[in-house]
């Protein structure tokens, strides 16, 4: 089932068009949106999360039409999101900041809402540091704060900006966990910058750049992108597009072939880079 | 004890699906009967007491609400507005003692400088404004994007935080007012100034930024007292600009404010829809 069905839609700021005709469809499971900064990727997660309107094209999620009043408050009613940079009443603790957002959600009833957020701040694995403050958190656990928010009401499409953007490596193995649990039954749609991410959960990646898709498919369907342009070599290869020595000493090049060297399968992140073309590598250099 | 409740009972009275009279006279067996009390402990649902245990840890785990949500709960205001005002940026401390320094200010002015007194009631009312303006909007309520992003009405959630607003500043007002020189009408003048300009502010907000509504608001108002003032010299300013005439004229200002914001309403549900 199609959740999200995005076509043709632009986004201009001015004479910025942050959206520049972007198409793609989304149903249940993973999807992950790669691209670098600039890309368009925030622009495009705050038209899904119905927070702003594009200029042009079509945009229909959970089979509603954002654009009408009514459809956008049942959008609203089934969707959890966690922009790129949220906000906090610092003076609340995590409990009741969780609260409040479940009370922007229409969750009344106290008892009821109270165990749901509980829930969700276990499940983020924050029930321990429930009443402290939220300005006394770090960066990580105020992600994971704003990652329980979203969970909020066990929503059918969840929207999620970066939300492993300053997590330590145990954060993020943990994230992908609860991620994973949550892809089985609904659909989210993630930002990232993250190619290691992409590959080890979603089953569907976007990769956007000057606020257009250049690719939509499966994670290995990125790395093949790549197929025969990543080579292992002694030295470093002066033609190569992109060359850096691994840990193990030798040179990972990608682009045409160095002497004496390996062909080898490409990661995601060969592809994407790949993909990107000049300008990536001339980012990553 | 002679009898015991049978099984199907006590299937029906674990999932709830029992009359109110069954369950009071099962409930009043199980306090006498050990039998009674075990067979149901076994059979007991473990999901269903799986979350009757953690909504009990929920409710032990809520934090106790602060003074503000305290307060209001004491007026019988429901938890969840109370909540939703607490979080209204305007109505932290720091906020009010600003609030309190700028009335202390005008209330020195109108005592020691002659027409000070039309400082104070040109002041007056822009201050609930200035904190309705710093109550919601982009860039001011922290967590206006997920706010924006719930299904909560926007409508409901301006109205509520609005006149959390204007009470609180209002009463700082009204205190301000009685250290004026004259303790004569002039000494309310401000109050239908106050709740027409805010009226105004909130209309516009369905058409404009809530912060642009806000400072255009602001602005026509310091404009209409300076060119009436200007206009009133020579006479007794205070009773000239903020008379009978100027108190008739913003009621009827507000009134049609109140019915632009209720016919526009629709339109604060939009986000950046606009």
């Amino acid at each position: 089932m199609t959740n999200v069905h995005v076509e043709g839609v632009v986004k201009r700021f001015g004479s910025t068009r942050a959206l520049d005709g972007v198409s793609f469809e989304a149903g249940a499971g993973i999807t992950g949106l790669l691209g670098p900064n600039g890309a368009g990727k925030t622009t495009l997660l705050r038209v899904l999360a119905t927070v702003m309107a594009p200029s042009a094209g079509e945009v229909r999620i959970l089979g509603r039409n954002p654009a009408s009043p009514r459809d956008r408050l049942e959008i609203r009613r089934r969707l959890g999101y966690m922009p790129q940079e949220p906000g906090f009443h610092k003076n609340f603790t995590v409990f009741e900041f969780v609260d409040y957002v479940a009370i922007l959600k229409e969750m009344t009833d106290r008892r009821e809402r109270h165990a749901e957020v509980a829930r969700v701040l276990q499940a983020v694995g924050l029930g321990e540091v429930e009443s402290r403050k939220i300005k006394v958190l770090s960066g990580g656990m105020r992600r994971r704060v704003a990652l329980a928010q979203a969970l909020l009401g066990e929503p059918e499409l969840m929207i999620l900006d970066e939300p492993t953007a300053g997590l330590d490596p145990e954060q993020r193995l943990r994230f992908r966990e609860t991620m994973s649990h949550l892809g089985e039954d609904r659909s989210i749609i993630l930002s990232t910058h993250q190619t290691e991410d992409v590959a080890a959960l979603c089953p569907r990646v976007i990769v956007m750049n000057h606020g257009r898709t250049l690719f939509a498919g499966t994670p290995r369907e990125l790395a093949e992108v790549a197929r025969g342009s990543v080579w292992l070599s002694p030295e470093r290869a002066p033609d190569a597009r992109l060359s850096y020595r691994t840990g193990e000493g030798r040179y990972r090049n990608i682009g045409a072939a160095p002497e004496h060297a390996d062909l080898v399968d490409p990661t995601v992140e060969d592809g994407y880079l790949m993909l990107l073309g000049e300008e990536a590598f001339v980012e990553a250099a | 004890m002679t009898w015991h409740v049978p099984v199907e009972a006590l299937r029906r009275y674990e999932s709830g699906a029992i009359d109110a009279t069954q369950q009071l006279s099962i409930e009043a067996h199980l306090v006498a009967c050990d039998f009674c009390r075990s067979a149901l402990a076994g059979s007991a649902n473990r999901s269903a007491l799986g979350r009757t245990w953690q909504a009990i840890e929920a409710e032990l785990a809520a934090p106790a609400p602060g003074v503000i949500e305290r307060s209001l709960l004491a007026f019988g205001v429901s938890d969840h507005s109370a909540r939703l005002v607490a979080a209204t940026p305007s109505l932290r401390r720091s906020w009010l003692l600003a609030i309190a320094a700028v009335l202390t200010l005008a209330v020195l002015v109108a005592n020691g400088a002659e027409g000070g007194y039309i400082f104070f009631l040109a002041i007056a009312p822009l201050l609930p404004l200035a904190g309705i303006a710093a109550a919601f909007g982009p860039g001011i309520d922290p967590t206006y994007e997920i706010g924006i992003a719930a299904p909560i009405r926007g409508f409901r959630l301006l109205l509520i935080r609005s006149v959390a607003v204007l009470a609180s500043t209002i009463a700082l007002a009204a205190v301000a007012a009685l250290f004026l020189p004259a303790l004569d009408w002039r000494a309310g003048a401000w109050l239908l100034p106050c709740l027409a300009v805010v009226a105004t502010a909130l209309a516009l907000s369905t058409i404009v930024n809530p912060l642009r509504a806000t400072v255009w608001v602001a602005a026509t108002w310091l404009v209409g007292v300076g060119a009436a003032t200007w206009a009133a010299t020579g006479e007794a300013s205070a009773r000239a600009v903020f008379g009978q005439q100027m108190q008739v004229a913003v009621v009827v200002v507000a009134i049609v404010a109140g019915f632009v914001l209720r016919a526009r309403r629709e339109e604060l549900e939009r986000g950046e829809h606009r």
